[in-house]
């Protein structure tokens, strides 16, 4: 069996999983340092803040989704199939998007939420519109999504 | 797709009624007070209005509602909690009887010494802490010196010796031993103890030893000073602890004090309700003008509210006079929204975004259908949708909820509906723990030509809207011009290419074609019909037909989050079942394992799903569809009624 193919493979899922979640990670954290500084002023927007924070955390889960695909393509949980090197080279490409477009789009939604967390200090009421400006970047990470799991299809075992 | 239709009301009323009229306004609750001066008092019809002098009382009531709210907030956390899980939950209202509430309002002469005993409780509770923290700061100070037995006030430099008490980096010792020793004068330093790697001691030496002083504050020693008198460590620290004690003691009985006020605390709500009822009555009148004998009050009422506010006022007083008329252009008229019991929950996506202007339509049912199919498409199991709806209703059936609560569950409730719906169509349930042979990425390319199809048909819709927001405002060309021409060429743009996809005749691609051909000419004249020579108008017409193009285009692919969505609740599911299933063939544990994983896993994965598929359906709301026609920027109608905060009037007024 010609392991360079499934190591190849291994990276592309380890990449999607590892970069999205490094990039979540970041945004997440940007949101929570904002949201506790205002939480010591006013504590009943705890809720409120928890939301924005959660925004820039699905990129993780994109990139853990796709490494999952690529698992299961490979057969990394049972028996392994058979890889050749171009097909793993294949699936470390179409991993790229989800990894690259994850790492970077959720460190900015992050920096996008901690600016709503801002407004909604000065105005709760407008909680809707905090939530949709994050929640634009996020349309990237979903095509990135979308890009890497129609390559992965494209590739036949 | 309603804004209800609204209703300018006057009341002129005998000075003698004011006081019954504005109760009834209060707890009838169906019309929104408009302030009656400057701009709003036109010269011509009232010149002999005036705002009234405000009765004196309102700055005793005003402190009087300031000090309840204190005695009930400071009383809280001593209150004795009656609740279940349930009740902290959704807090409840105290039912009250109409009798009873006012009888207790009666007494608030004897609230205020209550406030004020609060008040002197409070200070010497603060003045405890704070001595507590110095206290308590003072032994921390002590505790290294307990083992020096001499008193802390002797310990100081003679004639001939000098004595220092210092502490320092305990790691460093050896090198300022090693130091001294050099510089060949006589010291000594007796260690008394290590805390925290800093180790406290007495260093001695001869008091012209300037260089000793010099070398030991390199090492950067904390030096202590105790006043004359001190007695030792040990001693002290048992006077401090005493001390200590004495004050905790204090502060419980304060505590205990509290505790036995607080057994009335729900005596201090209904007062704190009442005089708040009170005080709005009263602020009532800085929005009211009038003549010596005669009151205006001015406001909207809903038209279909209108025969029962007038029917309410004339029950307490015949010296009342209410007319109605209809909003005037350029009026700023408060925003009601109507909407069927099955479309009402989804207000609360309009609100999110803003009320319409009394002017506009209300997106509510537009956007309800679609909202509906995109929640149940992007969260798409059905498992998860059965657990959502359980949850809402057991809400619905078992808190005790806000308006607007309840509108939130309805609507959870709702799009559960439809999840479940999607979900059982591609058999997902909790992933494939039901159906093995569910496979998510299965109907892959199915589901991206469903999300694109709903996107295009999404914002055809939302150009129709436009179109027939602009024909009712009356502005037939741009209705015509704009939307009809953009239509026209998406139509055709659709035909041509669904007659080749789907090998339909060849006069459907044809025909597709012409519309094609005719809707972006038209488009473009359209589009730059307001610049004034032939060039700028095609320049500008061209241009921002490309950007019309491109930008629809960008609209429909981000209707892509619904597949996106989708899939990552699907496979995250059947992840979570494949990893819980490798726990199974443990022996005895396994089992119970793997039901663990399953519930923690499909919990997480659900919470998070729920929330992205709600703002994700929002998104689509507020960007692609809002973005065509919608403005918003509408003023909440909120009518003078009777918000009480803690208390709930169980036995309703009759009439009036």
């Amino acid at each position: 069996m010609d392991i360079l193919g499934i190591v190849l493979s291994f990276a592309g899922a380890a990449l999607a999983a590892g970069l999205a979640g490094i990039g979540s990670s970041i945004g997440v954290s940007i949101v929570g340092q904002v949201a506790a500084g205002l939480i010591t002023e006013e504590p009943g927007k705890f809720g409120q803040t928890l939301i924005l924070q959660a925004l820039p955390g699905t990129q993780g889960i994109y990139g853990l989704l796709v490494a999952f695909l690529v698992i299961f393509k490979i057969g990394a949980i049972g028996t392994l199939k058979a890889v050749t090197p171009g097909q793993g080279m294949a699936i470390l490409l179409a991993c790229l998007p989800v990894a690259l477009v994850g790492l970077f789009s959720a460190i900015a939604q992050g920096q996008a939420a901690a600016a709503s967390i801002g407004l909604i200090a000065r105005r709760p009421e407008e909680l809707g519109k905090g939530i949709i400006y994050p929640a634009f970047v996020e349309t990237y990470a979903v095509l990135a999504l979308i890009a890497s799991i129609l390559l992965l299809q494209g590739v036949t075992l | 797709m309603a804004v209800a239709e609204m209703l300018k009301v006057r009341l002129v009323i005998h000075k003698s009624a004011v006081s019954e009229v504005i109760s009834t306004l209060q707890n009838s609750g169906l019309m929104e007070v408009e302030r009656l001066a400057g701009d709003n008092i036109e010269s011509e019809t009232h010149e002999h209005l005036d705002m009234l002098p405000l009765p004196d009382n309102i700055n005793i009531l005003t402190r009087l509602v300031s000090e309840m709210n204190y005695i009930v907030d400071f009383l809280s956390p001593y209150a004795v909690r009656r609740e279940g899980l349930l009740d902290r939950l959704s807090p409840s209202r105290l039912p009250i009887s109409r009798k009873q509430f006012e009888a207790v309002a009666h007494n608030y002469r004897r609230y205020e010494h209550i406030y004020d005993d609060l008040f002197v409780m409070e200070n010497r509770m603060i003045e405890i802490r704070n001595e507590k923290a110095r206290l308590e700061h003072d032994i921390e100070e002590l505790e290294p010196w307990r083992e020096l037995d001499i008193p802390l006030g002797d310990a100081a430099s003679t004639g001939r010796a000098m004595l220092l008490m210092a502490s320092m980096d305990e790691k460093r010792l050896p090198d300022l031993i090693a130091e001294l020793k050099k510089h060949r004068e006589p010291f000594h330093i007796e260690k008394i103890s290590a805390f925290a790697g800093r180790l406290y001691f007495l260093f001695v030496a001869i008091s012209t030893d300037t260089e000793a002083l010099t070398i030991i504050h390199k090492y950067d020693p904390v030096l202590w000073d105790f006043p004359p008198g001190t007695p030792p460590a040990s001693i002290r620290l048992d006077q401090l602890r005493e001390e200590l004690n004495h004050l905790e003691q204090e502060m419980s009985e304060i505590e205990k004090q509290a505790v036995v006020i607080a057994a009335d605390i729900d005596t201090y709500k209904a007062a704190c309700d009442y005089l708040r009822l009170e005080l709005e009555r009263y602020t009532v009148l800085e929005k009211v003008a009038g003549t010596e004998s005669v009151t205006v009050i001015d406001g909207w009422a809903r038209a279909r509210d209108a025969d029962e506010l007038n029917r309410r006022v004339h029950t307490v007083t015949p010296l009342a006079e209410v007319t109605f008329r209809n909003p005037l252009p350029g009026e700023d008229v408060p925003v009601s929204l109507v909407n069927s019991r099955l479309t009402r929950p989804f207000e609360i996506i309009t609100r999110l975004y803003s009320l319409p202007s009394f002017r506009e339509l209300d997106p509510t049912s537009s956007l309800a259908i679609f909202f509906f199919i995109f929640f149940g498409m992007a969260l798409g199991d059905a498992g998860y949708g059965t657990v959502m709806a359980l949850l809402s209703l057991a809400g619905l059936r078992f808190l005790r909820l806000s308006d607007s609560g309840r509108n939130f569950l309805q609507l959870l409730l709702i799009c559960a509906v439809s999840t479940i719906i999607y979900g059982a169509y591609s058999k997902a349930w909790f992933g494939n723990l039901i159906f093995p042979d569910y496979d998510f990425v299965g109907g892959f390319i199915t589901v991206m030509i469903v999300s694109l199809a709903l996107g295009v048909v999404h914002l055809i819709y939302a150009i129709m809207v436009e179109l027939y927001d602009n024909a009712r405002h009356g502005d037939r060309a741009a209705a015509i011009l704009d939307q009809g021409s953009w239509l026209l060429f998406i139509a055709g743009t659709l035909l041509f290419s669904l007659s080749r996809a789907l090998s339909l005749p060849a006069a459907v691609g044809v025909a597709g074609n012409y519309l094609f051909a005719f809707g972006a000419l038209a488009s473009i004249y359209s589009m730059g019909r307001m610049q004034k020579n032939i060039p700028a108008r095609l320049a500008v017409g061209l241009g921002t037909f490309y950007m019309s193009v491109t930008g629809f285009l960008g609209d429909v692919l981000s209707y892509l989050r619904l597949l996106a969505l989708g899939l990552a609740t699907g496979g995250i599911a059947v992840v979570v079942n494949q990893i819980a299933r490798l726990f199974r063939d443990i022996p005895y544990v396994g089992l119970l394992l793997m039901i663990l994983i399953m519930a923690v896993g499909h919990i997480m994965n659900m919470a998070i799903n729920i929330f992205g598929a709600f703002i994700h359906s929002t998104r689509l709301q507020f960007v692609e569809f809002f973005g065509k026609f919608y403005e918003g920027g509408g003023r909440e109608f909120r009518p003078f009624a009777a918000g009480t905060k803690y208390i709930e009037i169980i036995d309703k007024e009759g009439a009036g």
